[in-house]
C-alpha cells in the first residue's frame, strides 16, 4: 500500500498526468483504425516516447498499450475488422449488436468492461504481483505445451463451423507457424529461398488479410448498394438497455477474474482469456443460441477477459523481466530504450518507475472510460461513411498497417494473399479465426513438444506425470468429451421421454 | 452431374496445400521421439492435416447424408464477382510496383483504382480523395511516426 501510494505521487505529477491521457488518447485514436491493433498502434507510437523521462514515457507507453486495446475492439464491434487477434471474439457479438442497430451499447458494454476488468486486475497485481509471478514461473515445457493444446481444442470448440473444419484450420495455422527458422536448429524451413520469410509468419499482416482485406472484397462483391454496410443508428440508444445491462455484469466480473489468471500465463494470454472468456459464458448461458447473434455477454466478457490479461501479462514483464506476448515485448524494448532493466530488481533499484506505472494505470483506466463513453457517439458515427470511401482507406490502413511493423513490403505481399484466401474461406464457410489463432500459439505448442519430449527421452508419459500438465489434460478431455456425451444423452433419453 | 461441395473444395486445396507442404519437409531431419529434428512437429502437423481434410473430403463426398449443408457457398444469392476480382488484381499489382514507383505514387494509383471499383461519384472525385487520402497517410505515418516507406525511382 506504501508502494502504490509513493507510486500515486509519481503519476499525479502535471507532466506525467498530460503524457498518460496522452498515450491513452493516441493509443484508443491509432487502435481505433481498422486493421491496426495495440502491436501496431505501440510499434507505431514508439517513437512519441522518445525523449521524455523514463517513468513519464513509460507511462505514457502503457497509456498507448491498453488504449490500443480498447480501440482494436471497436473497429470490430463497427466494421467487423478485428484489429488484432484478442478482437477476433468480441467481433462475432458485437457486429451482430451493431447491425441490430446496437452499436452504442457494444462500445458502452466494451468500455464499461475494460474500465472494470482493468480495475480489478490492477487490485490484484498490485498485492499479488510477487508471488503470481513466483506462480507462473513454475510453468515448465509440459505444461506449456498442454495449455497450448488446452487453448486450441476449446478454441475448435467455439468457431461453430464443426470440428473437423476447425481442426483443419487449426492445422493450417500451426503449419504457417513453422515457417521460419527453427529456435533450436537454425534450420530455415518451408521459406521456399525467401530470405524474408527466415524471419517467420508475422500474425498481424495474416489477421489483416484474412479479416481486414476479406472484408473488404466481401463488400465489394455485395451486389446492392454502396452503402449498404452503413448501419443506422440511433444516438440516443448509446447506453445499454436494462436488459443488456443485466447480462453484462457476471460476464465483466468473471472476465476480469479469468482474464487476470489466464493473462499470467505465457503466451497469447489476452487472445485465449477472450475464447475461454466466450465459451465460459456461452456454456452457462440460459440463452446460448443467442450467441453469435449479438449477445451482449459475447462482448462483455471477452472484452474484461482481454483487458484484465493484458493488466496480467504486466506481472511476467515488470517482476521478473519477461515479456510473454508481444505487446508487453514492446514494452520491455520501451523499457530499455529509456535505461531501464526490468526484473526483480526493478522495485528495489527504480520504486518510482514500478509503482509509478501501475499507479499511473489506475489513473489511465479512469481516464479511458472517460475519454471513451463520450467518443461513442463518435465511432458510432463511423458507420454513416459511405462504405465506397471508407473501404479504400481501410484498405490504405490495412496496408500500412502491415507495412509499418517490419518495414517491409513482404508483409504487405503476405496480407494480400491471406486477404484473397480469407474471401475464398469465407465463400466456402471456412472461419480463419482457428487458424489465426494457431499461427500465434504453434511456435508455443511446437517448442515446448519439442522440450518435453528431450526431457522425458521420447516418453509420452510426461504429459501426465507433471500434475498441472495432467490436470490441463484432463480438463482438454472434459471440454472435448462433455458436450459430446451430453448431446448423446440427450439424443438417448429424448426418444423415451417422446414414448412416454 | 452432381456438384462438389464447398467443404469438399476446401477439403481438396487445403490437402493439396498439405502434401505441398510435407513434400518440401521431406529435406528436414525427424529425428526421433527423444531427439526430435527440425522436421518432426512439421510431419506430424502435416500428416494430421491432410488426415482432416481426408476425412472431411470422404465425408462431403462419399457419406454424404442428405442432411449435409455442404458448406455455404451453393446456399448464397448471386455476388458480383467482376469487382472483387478487380480488386484483387489492385492489392497484388501494389506491392510489386511499391518498390519501384515509391509509396506516394502507387498508393494515389492504388486509391484511384479502389474508389473506381467502388464506384465512388466519378473520376474527378476518385483522384482528389486518392490524393488527399495519401498526403494525409504520408504526413502522419511517414513525417510523424517515422515509418519507412519506399521512395521508388524518386530516391
Amino acid at each position: 500500500m506504501e508502494g502504490l501510494l509513493y507510486g500515486l505521487s509519481v503519476a499525479i505529477t502535471p507532466t506525467n498526468l498530460l503524457f498518460c491521457f496522452l498515450g491513452a488518447f493516441l493509443g484508443t485514436l491509432v487502435g481505433v483504425l481498422p486493421g491496426i491493433g495495440p502491436v501496431g498502434s505501440m510499434a507505431l507510437l514508439l517513437g512519441a516516447t522518445y525523449g521524455l523521462p523514463p517513468e513519464t514515457a513509460l507511462i505514457m507507453f502503457a497509456g498507448i498499450y491498453y488504449g490500443s486495446m480498447y480501440g482494436g475492439s471497436t473497429t470490430s464491434i463497427l466494421v467487423n475488422i478485428p484489429g488484432e487477434a484478442s478482437s477476433v471474439v468480441t467481433a462475432i457479438d458485437g457486429y451482430q449488436m451493431a447491425r441490430k442497430g446496437r452499436a452504442g451499447s457494444a462500445l458502452c458494454i466494451a468500455a464499461v468492461g475494460s474500465f472494470v476488468a482493468g480495475t480489478v486486475g490492477l487490485v490484484i497485481l498490485s498485492f499479488l504481483a510477487p508471488k503470481l509471478a513466483e506462480a507462473a514461473l513454475k510453468f515448465g515445457p509440459p505444461e506449456y505445451f498442454a495449455i497450448a493444446v488446452f487453448g486450441l481444442l476449446v478454441l475448435s470448440q467455439l468457431s461453430g463451423q464443426g470440428l473437423l473444419k476447425s481442426f483443419i484450420m487449426v492445422g493450417v495455422g500451426l503449419l504457417l507457424g513453422t515457417v521460419g527458422l527453427d529456435d533450436i536448429s537454425g534450420q530455415a524451413r518451408f521459406t521456399f529461398g525467401s530470405v524474408d520469410l527466415q524471419k517467420g509468419i508475422d500474425f498481424v499482416p495474416v489477421a489483416m488479410g484474412l479479416f481486414g482485406i476479406a472484408e473488404v472484397l466481401d463488400i465489394a462483391a455485395e451486389k446492392v448498394a454502396n452503402n449498404q454496410e452503413a448501419i443506422k443508428v440511433k444516438l440516443r440508444e448509446l447506453l445499454p438497455n436494462r436488459e443488456e445491462a443485466k447480462k453484462s455484469v457476471g460476464p465483466t466480473l468473471r472476465g476480469s477474474v479469468l482474464g487476470f489468471l489466464v493473462g499470467l500465463i505465457p503466451g497469447p494470454a489476452a487472445v485465449i482469456s477472450t475464447f475461454l472468456s466466450y465459451t465460459l459464458e456461452r456454456k452457462i448461458s440460459k440463452s446460448p443460441q443467442d450467441f453469435g447473434n449479438g449477445a451482449p455477454e459475447g462482448v462483455a466478457g471477452p472484452e474484461s477477459a482481454n483487458n484484465s490479461a493484458a493488466i496480467g501479462a504486466f506481472v511476467p514483464v515488470l517482476s521478473l523481466g519477461i515479456p510473454f506476448a508481444p505487446p508487453t515485448a514492446l514494452l520491455l524494448s520501451a523499457m530499455m530504450i529509456h535505461g531501464i532493466t526490468p526484473g526483480p530488481l526493478l522495485i528495489q533499484e527504480h520504486p518510482e518507475i514500478f509503482w509509478g506505472l501501475i499507479a499511473s494505470m489506475y489513473i489511465g483506466n479512469a481516464m479511458l472510460l472517460l475519454l471513451n463513453l463520450p467518443m461513442v457517439g463518435l465511432f458510432v458515427r463511423v458507420l454513416s461513411v459511405p462504405s465506397n470511401l471508407l473501404m479504400p482507406v481501410i484498405i490504405l490502413l490495412c496496408i500500412i498497417g502491415a507495412f509499418a511493423i517490419n518495414n517491409a513490403v513482404t508483409d504487405i505481399w503476405i496480407m494480400t494473399i491471406f486477404g484473397v484466401a480469407g474471401f475464398i474461406m469465407r465463400r466456402w464457410g471456412f472461419s480463419p479465426a482457428p487458424l489465426v489463432l494457431a499461427l500465434v500459439i504453434g511456435p508455443m505448442l511446437e517448442n515446448s513438444l519439442m522440450q518435453s519430449l528431450m526431457m522425458s527421452q521420447g516418453s509420452l508419459s510426461i504429459f501426465y506425470t507433471q500434475p498441472l500438465s495432467r490436470a490441463l489434460f484432463i480438463l482438454t478431455i472434459i471440454v472435448i468429451v462433455a458436450p459430446v456425451l451430453y448431446r448423446l444423452v440427450k439424443r438417448l433419453s429424448s426418444p423415451k421421454q417422446n414414448a412416454v | 452431374m452432381s456438384k462438389i461441395s464447398a467443404n469438399a473444395k476446401g477439403a481438396l486445396l487445403i490437402g493439396i496445400l498439405a502434401i505441398v507442404y510435407l513434400i518440401d519437409g521431406r529435406e528436414l531431419s525427424f529425428g526421433s521421439a527423444g531427439m526430435p529434428g527440425e522436421g518432426f512437429v512439421p510431419a506430424l502437423m502435416g500428416f494430421g492435416l491432410l488426415l482432416c481434410c481426408l476425412l472431411l473430403f470422404l465425408k462431403e463426398t462419399i457419406f454424404a447424408g442428405k442432411g449435409g449443408n455442404g458448406g455455404m457457398a451453393e446456399e448464397e444469392e448471386e455476388k458480383d464477382t467482376r469487382r472483387p476480382l478487380l480488386l484483387m488484381v489492385v492489392l497484388l499489382l501494389y506491392p510489386l510496383l511499391l518498390p519501384y514507383l515509391g509509396f506516394m505514387l502507387a498508393t494515389i494509383g492504388l486509391l484511384l483504382g479502389c474508389f473506381r471499383i467502388f464506384a465512388f461519384r466519378n473520376w474527378l472525385w476518385s483522384a482528389g480523395a486518392a490524393v488527399v487520402f495519401t498526403l494525409i497517410t504520408y504526413v502522419v505515418f511517414e513525417k510523424w511516426l517515422d515509418v519507412l516507406f519506399p521512395k521508388g525511382f524518386w530516391g
